[in-house]
């Protein structure tokens, strides 16, 4: 029963590979706890795999997670974003009231940890409940991008994916949103995660797509208009439809694969592409929605 | 007939506040209180979804609840019409998008109050040949197929034959058993 080291890799989906790297390490060992002290930096997408890391684990073993040595900022922050609320980890340190972040609307360039729920009507609700936050902050979220236009598209993109949670992935997720300052670029970023069936769990009985690697699967969800239960279902590509329109970038993570679409950096031949596969395996779905501006 | 559908989301309690629809569930239960007011249809009525208050919606809503309406147009035994009006940038995009997408050899085509980023006042899968019928009857209020061959430099019956092809997806009225098509 060890005390895992988590590195400094909790800055965007690139470098919370790392962490991913020890997802398997952290369940065979039955980790008591991770430690934070290195971390200096953590992004909406690294803070909800990380909560699906201590859900899955609580799941497996039927233990908390722990977490140890947490930088005041980083706790302040976890704090924040409502982290704690959901009951999934233990923690060794306590945040003195006069330390927490305040909730006033100048600071609300963020939208909470909000759990997502497996069942239609519930889900639904709680759809409704984000978009309708996300609308009335969008104007600080969204501060340094806002056209009304692209509140009305960044809402249809959320509400693409996280219809998707309850879909196709047979569990719950997590949505966060918040928008940052990282190396002198601003960054605007929507993440929702889940620990599901995954995508190549969902095209399973369709032969003609399980021929695929995982990678590319994911980019044909991303660019072909199919749908695991309908015919005519395509949300994902209207996501990444928008998402070129609006110049944005794509991170979408499942199984042991992931694609990451740049529309923001285009080359003759459209925008960037890349596809990984053989990554370290995690359950479940995970998107980032990116702008930087 | 006129559908607020605003107003219709506002006896949802989900969408009792919200500018937005969205998810299959929204989509199917608005579909079935419109059905409600079709009930009372007359014969070639126009039935105008009026989008005012609603900012943006989403590809599960269209699939459940305009794309179905648009099948029934074609399919009801006596033909209705659908004009969508009021709508935003992003309804029209996400509409034209999801109707665009044939399957089952079907088309949707549904007319709009506005001049959409098509060029034409409708959205889905038209041709440069539909779409300039279309706007000839927007701006003439009605055509034959004799204008319209005259206008595109097309024989009468490929004229007649598209002006056909249009009512049967509704984009266009024919009210009589004449050869004038009415705009919608």
């Amino acid at each position: 029963m060890a005390i895992i080291q988590l590195p400094d890799q909790c800055k965007d989906p690139f470098s919370f590979e790392s962490v991913i790297a020890l997802y398997q390490h952290i369940i065979n060992q039955k980790a008591k706890g991770l430690d934070l002290s290195h971390v200096t930096f953590i992004d909406p997408y690294s803070l909800l795999c990380l909560l699906l890391i201590g859900r899955n684990y609580l799941r497996l073993t039927g233990n908390k997670l722990t977490l140890h040595r947490i930088p005041s900022q980083i706790l302040q922050y976890m704090a924040r974003m409502d982290f704690f609320a959901h009951t999934i980890f233990d923690c060794e340190e306590t945040l003195d009231k006069h330390k927490q972040l305040r909730r006033s609307m100048a600071s609300s360039r963020l939208l909470e940890v909000i759990e997502i729920p497996g069942k239609e009507k519930e889900s639904v609700k709680v759809i409704a409940k984000v978009i309708a936050t996300f609308r009335k902050r969008a104007l600080v979220i969204l501060k340094h991008w806002l056209t009304l236009t692209m509140v009305d598209y960044l809402v249809t993109v959320i509400s693409e994916i996280c219809q998707n949670i309850f879909e196709h992935s047979l569990d719950s997720g997590f949505i966060a949103i918040q928008s940052y300052m990282y190396l002198n670029e601003r960054i605007f970023r929507i993440a929702i995660v889940d620990s599901g069936i995954g995508i190549p769990g969902t095209f399973e009985y369709m032969p003609e797509i399980k021929t695929l690697s995982n990678a590319k699967l994911l980019q044909t969800v991303l660019t072909t208009p199919l749908s695991s239960k309908r015919r005519y279902g395509y949300g994902l590509c209207q996501v990444n439809a928008i998402m070129e329109q609006l110049k944005g970038s794509i991170f979408l993570r499942s199984e042991n694969a992931y694609i990451s679409v740049l529309h923001h950096r285009r080359s003759a031949r459209g925008s960037y592409i890349f596809l990984k596969d053989d990554c370290p395996s995690f359950p479940g779905t995970q998107f980032s929605i990116t702008l930087i501006g | 007939m006129v559908i607020e559908i605003k107003k219709l989301a506002t006896s949802v309690a989900i969408t009792r506040k919200s500018t937005d629809l969205f998810t299959r569930y929204i989509g199917k239960l608005l579909f079935q209180k419109i059905q409600e007011k079709l009930k009372h249809l007359a014969q070639h009525e126009v039935i105008i979804i009026d989008f005012d208050g609603i900012r943006s919606v989403d590809a599960s809503f269209v699939d459940e609840c305009i794309e179905p309406l648009l099948e029934l147009s074609q399919a009801n035994i006596f033909p209705f019409y659908i004009k969508l009006v009021n709508i935003t940038d992003n309804v029209e995009y996400i509409i034209d998008q999801v109707i665009r997408m044939t399957h089952d050899q079907k088309r949707y085509i549904v007319m709009t109050d506005r001049l959409c980023k098509n060029g034409c006042h409708a959205l889905g899968s038209v041709s440069e040949m539909e779409k300039d019928i279309i706007e000839y009857c927007v701006i003439n209020k009605q055509a034959t197929g004799v204008d319209i061959a005259s206008f595109l430099h097309v024989s009468e019956t490929e004229a007649q034959n598209c002006l056909m092809r249009l009512y049967e997806m509704r984009a266009v009225r024919k009210i009589d058993n004449d050869n004038v098509f009415h705009a919608i």
